[in-house]
């Protein structure tokens, strides 16, 4: 049985880069300071320098940006410190 | 009111006034769903994004996440209530025991009541900065003094945590 061969065009696929999102932790007046630092070491897994300048950042400016990457860990960053009853939320990077 | 640490086992508070041992016995209270305002409510389940393109995740968050939450902060609340009946008092002091594995329970369970109560008096920066005595002849003032004992207590767990690591 002959066999032929047809060749296909050439096609690549490409997948465009995730847009990452930020965690956001806002300021409120009740959390106490030691708290947000224990939680960000915690959760982040940040040395306590880290954690102190992002508590700080939020103490100060009202808001730091704690992680930056893909929605899905965001997701779950917000969620696991909203466990922890810190205001925080998520926002796309790129606006 | 002394912190103690009794070991690596247990934490205590002792000498607590009479007045104090109220005020902690009443934690689990300002959590009861007929003391929750519904300010409270928006303070313990916050919403993940103020994005107005993410109503999705909003709709998806109120579904799935908030009722793990909820879950999660009533478990603290059992460990803590449970801990509370075994709060010992005479007349002229108290002592609270609280086993070591239970701290994370008490840290959170502190938050939830602080948070609740603060949003019930719209407690604010200036309130809390203020260093006065609160008006304890005032609804509001209590409202800050226990927000205050209950930090007090949050920082001697924070601390002990602290010294763990």
């Amino acid at each position: 049985m002959a066999t032929r061969t047809t060749e296909l065009p050439e096609t690549t696929t490409e997948t465009a880069p995730a847009l990452p999102w930020n965690v956001v932790v806002h300021n409120d007046p009740v959390n106490l300071m030691s708290y947000v630092t224990m939680v960000f070491r915690r959760v982040f897994g940040f040395p306590r320098e880290r954690a102190e300048k992002h508590m700080l950042e939020v103490h100060q400016l009202g808001r730091s940006i704690v992680w930056t990457g893909d929605r899905e860990k965001a997701e779950l960053y917000v969620q696991q410190l909203h466990s922890y009853l810190l205001l925080a939320t998520l926002e796309s990077a790129t606006r | 009111m002394e912190f103690h640490t009794s070991g690596e086992a247990e934490i205590a508070f002792r000498n607590i006034h009479p007045l104090l041992a109220g005020l902690i016995r009443s934690i689990p209270d300002a959590l009861s769903h007929e003391e929750l305002s519904s300010a409270a409510e928006a303070r313990l389940y916050p919403a993940p994004t103020s994005d107005p393109d993410l109503d999705d995740l909003r709709d998806d968050w109120n579904a799935f996440v908030t009722p793990g939450l909820q879950s999660h902060f009533q478990s603290a609340r059992d460990i803590v209530g449970a801990d509370l009946r075994r709060f010992t008092a005479t007349e002229d002091d108290a002592e609270l025991t609280i086993p070591f594995k239970h701290a994370d329970a008490w840290l959170n369970v502190l938050n939830q009541a602080r948070l609740a109560l603060a949003a019930s008096v719209s407690f604010d920066e200036e309130a809390l900065e203020s260093g006065e005595m609160p008006d304890l002849l005032t609804e509001r003032g209590v409202v800050i003094f226990r927000i205050n004992l209950y930090a007090f207590m949050q920082q001697c767990l924070i601390d002990r945590l602290d010294r763990s690591e």
